[in-house]
């Protein structure tokens, strides 16, 4: 189905879906200058044009933190309690086609050798409608990591610029389908064809990345000092990246009641790796980095045969050590393999 | 990006501009950063700030470091507030000066923020930073960044017991925040490196300040000017005034 929307109907468009008990999930602006995705309320103000907002989408699925059960061994039996899940309806409107590439290998990851049901319970009642880019910045490398401006992965529907000004809403699953006859009265006859799409230059081509970041002797090279000496040790990266997904399970309470916590971890922490005999497998920063830069370009691939980087540019725009993925990445594949 | 040379013949690799606004004395603490040797660090009058304050806590004798001072008239483009005001555009310490000697900055920075904050009452800003707060994510950034959170183990890091809640939730987020600005106090350079460093947008300076003000207000000091003065908040001194005892 390929209808046309009107972006200067979208808090109209909202509101009726909202009153249809949808919770709808868009680019906001939080405080000047701070976009994130937030449940759109009456008075946000929505912002579909930033490129980039702070944060992917993969909190609406694998959120911040989590509690997986509260206990309580004050009586004579220890009660466990699962919180009730609470999983309205939802609409992401507005995500970018990298957004939405993540929840691919994010569907793998909390679903193939153990099914996290409360992931899935989101994402069933999640319908993602992608914005395609037009205007890609010098940190967006998706094209160099099997993705594009116009991409369809992931989305349910997808939005695309039109020459005469309006978005083609294009469905491409059941669900988006189902969303766009719902909602029938907002979207129009396409009618136009499409704006021309915008070129990202590729940077670099992953398979020779993994090549040589698998050759014997590389992981123990120099290199992995040259380019990661810079980094600080914090968890900005992996907390803006969409397809980052470690965490930790911590029990948290007092002397006879509290709750187990799943909450986002990042494997840039000192912490992360560290034993309770106190050894740590990864005790420098750059061991830790190259655990990041490992875990994306090759360890992902050869469990999934996908990409653990969508090229989304987060991580590079927001390092405190100004680090460029993409551009580590280029480093890495001209090194030399063993040194 | 901060680099690391080892060779005289990647000197090139070095640059100085308006984009060169981190605090390098942050590396000075890294175990992989002092493996490499005896480092100079390029610094600029908040970065040597912080170094004089590592000397001060006895994290870094003098004699191991190379201060390369390098006169600043500013960083960022547009230029940072912080460096309108800024006292330091000649290093305070150092040992081999980049650039001629500049005098303090004579320019005004408005700050609507701090005085807004100034001029409300307790509660009001009890209320701001409660919710400012709640949109931590416990990236821990502000600390990674920060020249004076050197602590091999911090303490968010304790479980034994747990004294913040690790959940990227209001009440730890309170927590850690108000901690960490209260472990800064008489140490803080107001290099801003936390603030810049934040994906959340936490005006964390606002609340840094604050507590440097406290601190100079209250032991007439301010942290990293002089390597031989004794940190306000690990000195006693009984000339200090007393006023605050109720």
């Amino acid at each position: 189905m390929v209808k046309a929307v009107q972006e200067t109907k979208n808090a109209d468009l909202f509101d009726a879906m909202r009153k249809e008990g949808r919770r709808v999930v868009a680019p906001v602006e939080v405080s000047e200058g701070l976009v994130l995705f937030r449940p759109v309320v009456s008075g946000s103000r929505l912002r579909p044009e930033v490129l980039r907002t702070r944060r992917s989408i993969k909190e609406f699925f694998f959120p911040m933190t989590e509690t997986l059960f509260e206990f309580d061994h004050g009586g004579e039996a220890v009660d466990l309690q699962s919180p009730e899940p609470d999983v309205p309806e939802t609409v992401i409107w507005g995500c970018r086609p990298c957004d939405a590439q993540s929840l691919t290998l994010l569907d793998r990851v909390f679903g193939d050798e153990h099914r996290d049901e409360p992931y899935f319970a989101r994402r069933e009642r999640t319908t993602i409608v992608t914005a395609a880019c037009e205007k890609p910045d010098e940190f967006c490398f998706c094209t160099s990591v099997g993705g594009s401006p116009v991409s369809e992965e992931g989305s349910d529907v997808i939005l695309l610029r039109q020459s005469d000004g309006r978005l083609q809403a294009k469905a491409l699953t059941d669900k988006g389908k189902a969303l766009m006859e719902e909602f029938s009265s907002f979207f129009e006859d396409a009618g136009s064809d499409l704006a021309p799409a915008p070129e990202v230059p590729e940077r670099f081509k992953p398979a020779e990345i993994k090549t040589r970041v698998d050759a014997p002797g590389f992981f123990d090279g120099q290199v992995w000092e040259d380019v990661a000496l810079a980094c600080m040790g914090c968890g900005t990266c992996a907390y803006v990246c969409p397809t980052c997904h470690c965490f930790d399970i911590v029990d948290e309470g007092g002397l006879v009641d509290g709750r187990r916590i799943k909450n986002w971890d990042a494997c840039g922490f000192g912490l992360f790796t560290k034993e309770a005999a106190g050894h740590n497998p990864r005790a420098t920063q750059p061991a830790r980095y190259r655990q990041r830069v490992m875990h994306k370009f090759s360890y992902i691939p050869t469990r999934y045969e996908l990409l653990g980087c969508v090229g989304c540019g987060r991580c590079s725009v927001h390092c405190p050590g100004c680090i460029d993925i993409a551009a580590v990445v280029d480093v890495l594949g001209r090194a030399e393999a063993a040194k | 990006m901060p680099v690391f040379i080892r060779r005289a013949e990647d000197v090139d690799r070095l640059a100085w501009g308006p984009h060169c606004h981190h605090n390098l004395a942050v590396y000075l603490t890294r175990k992989e950063v002092r493996a490499l040797g005896r480092p100079a660090v390029v610094a600029m009058g908040c970065t040597a700030r912080a170094v004089v304050v590592l000397l001060q806590e006895g994290q870094i004798k003098r004699e191991d470091v190379e201060i390369i001072g390098m006169a600043c008239e500013g960083m960022g483009d547009p230029v940072f507030r912080k460096c309108l005001t800024c006292d330091v555009r000649t290093p305070k310490e150092y040992d081999v000066l980049v650039g001629d000697e500049i005098g303090p900055a004579e320019g005004e920075a408005e700050d609507p923020e701090k005085e807004r904050l100034d001029a409300a009452g307790p509660d009001e800003r009890w209320r701001f930073w409660q919710e400012v707060f709640t949109r931590c994510i416990r990236c821990y950034a502000c600390r990674a960044a920060c020249p004076m959170c050197y602590c091999e183990r911090c303490i968010v890091e304790k479980n034994q017991p747990q004294w913040v809640a690790s959940a990227p939730e209001a009440k730890g987020n309170l927590n850690w925040n108000i901690t960490r600005a209260m472990h800064l106090a008489g140490r803080c350079v107001e290099c801003e490196a936390c603030e810049r460093s934040c994906p959340v947008d936490i005006p964390l300076m606002l609340l840094n300040r604050e507590v440097t003000r406290i601190v100079e207000d209250s032991f007439d000091y301010r942290a990293g000017y002089d390597k031989d003065a004794k940190p306000a908040m690990i000195d006693y001194n009984s000339g200090d005034k007393a006023e605050f005892i109720r």
